[in-house]
């Protein structure tokens, strides 16, 4: 964080910007926080409603039976179920598991979490961008898909919204950012 | 709903020296000073229950249930079954304010309701959880913390909502 003299002049840099209030390093380390947010909101089930600043913290829609059967047959190996292509049409996808079943972190067959590989919400990208940090989920490949990543979270997002921050996620950052400041305020 | 309301002057009736009670009465008139306290005060309660796993009367909090020590949401938020720190999603400590600065007190509480609500079910227990009432300090620590303000006293009041501004201009996520 940039060394300022007064309350003031750090005022005076937030008018401009928070990248210049808090400097690059500092605005990452709240985009990384954003994305734990995120990330762990999702892992426990939760997505969001609403938009702009109304956002709010919902239960992820529950997964089918069919799905749920799907997801059985996964874990035990190499199966078969319904996904959707790119061009939206519905195809049959055979995961490659070769016995050695990769699910993702927080993953149980009934959960309703996002998680089967654990692919989509382990890329989640953060970067600073001029005065901004921007998440995004990046368009990497997938070993199960013929979507990229970016591609799943654009098709999950439709029944099970979750890339987003509620209003209590934007009030922790607000706090963890003020705390921040409060701390280094004390050496003036 | 719950909320923390410390009467300043409460606080500083325990400095024994009059002369120290009436300077200190005289600057914890500031509202920069009350602001500060009671700052402090939210970032003392957040660190006892993390880190030390106390009640606002300094005892430790009840053990989790077997049955959510089990669950898959306690493994996915990385929690310890002998660390009990009333974090799940961290929203409810992390969204803990100052909400008031009227008169001689600083009140602490939330603004958001589903946050209020869970702190609540916290600090009166409900038919499936047992109390852990986090939400205070004993008095002798607001002393301390007090003190700690008034040495270093702030000139001016962090622009909260200048920053929850910059926060919402500055973190943009793109829609997948």
């Amino acid at each position: 964080m940039p060394k300022f003299k007064s309350i003031q002049e750090f005022r005076d840099a937030l008018g401009s910007s928070l990248r210049e209030a808090l400097g690059k390093r500092t605005l990452l380390q709240i985009g990384k926080l954003a994305r734990e947010i995120i990330y762990t909101r999702t892992k426990l089930g939760y997505g969001v409603s609403g938009s702009g600043d109304s956002v709010q913290r919902q239960k992820l829609k529950p997964l089918s039976s069919s799905y749920k059967l799907a997801r059985k047959g996964y874990v035990q190996g190499g199966a078969m179920f319904n996904a959707t292509d790119r061009n939206g049409k519905r195809k049959l996808v055979q995961f490659k598991t070769s016995g050695s079943k990769p699910t993702g972190f927080g993953f149980t067959i009934n959960k309703s979490n996002l998680t089967l590989t654990g692919q989509m919400l382990e890329n989640i990208v953060v970067k600073v961008q001029e005065a901004s940090v921007v998440l995004s989920i990046a368009s990497s490949s997938r070993t199960d898909s013929e979507l990229n990543n970016r591609e799943v979270a654009e098709l999950v997002s439709e029944e099970r919204p979750f890339f987003d921050l509620t209003e209590s996620e934007r009030t922790r950052i607000v706090n963890e950012v003020t705390r921040i400041i409060r701390a280094e305020t004390r050496r003036f | 709903m719950p909320k923390l309301r410390i009467n300043i002057n409460e606080v500083i009736a325990q400095e024994s020296d009059a002369d120290k009670r009436r300077a200190f009465t005289r600057a914890a008139r500031d509202e920069n000073v009350k602001l500060e306290f009671g700052s402090r005060v939210v970032d003392e309660i957040i660190r006892r229950t993390r880190e030390d796993n106390i009640d606002k009367n300094g005892r430790g909090f009840r053990k989790y249930s077997k049955a959510y020590v089990k669950s898959t949401d306690f493994k996915i938020a990385g929690k310890d079954k002998d660390k009990v720190d009333l974090t799940l999603s961290g929203d409810m400590l992390g969204t803990m304010q100052v909400i008031d600065i009227s008169g001689p007190s600083v009140t602490i509480g939330w603004n958001i309701d589903v946050e209020d609500e869970k702190a609540g079910f916290h600090v009166k227990g409900t038919p499936k959880m047992p109390r852990r009432d986090f939400l205070g300090l004993p008095k002798g620590e607001q002393y301390t913390i007090l003190k700690s303000v008034l040495r270093d006293v702030p000139t001016d009041t962090i622009p909260v909502d200048e920053i929850r501004s910059a926060v919402d201009d500055a973190i943009i996520i793109e829609e997948p």
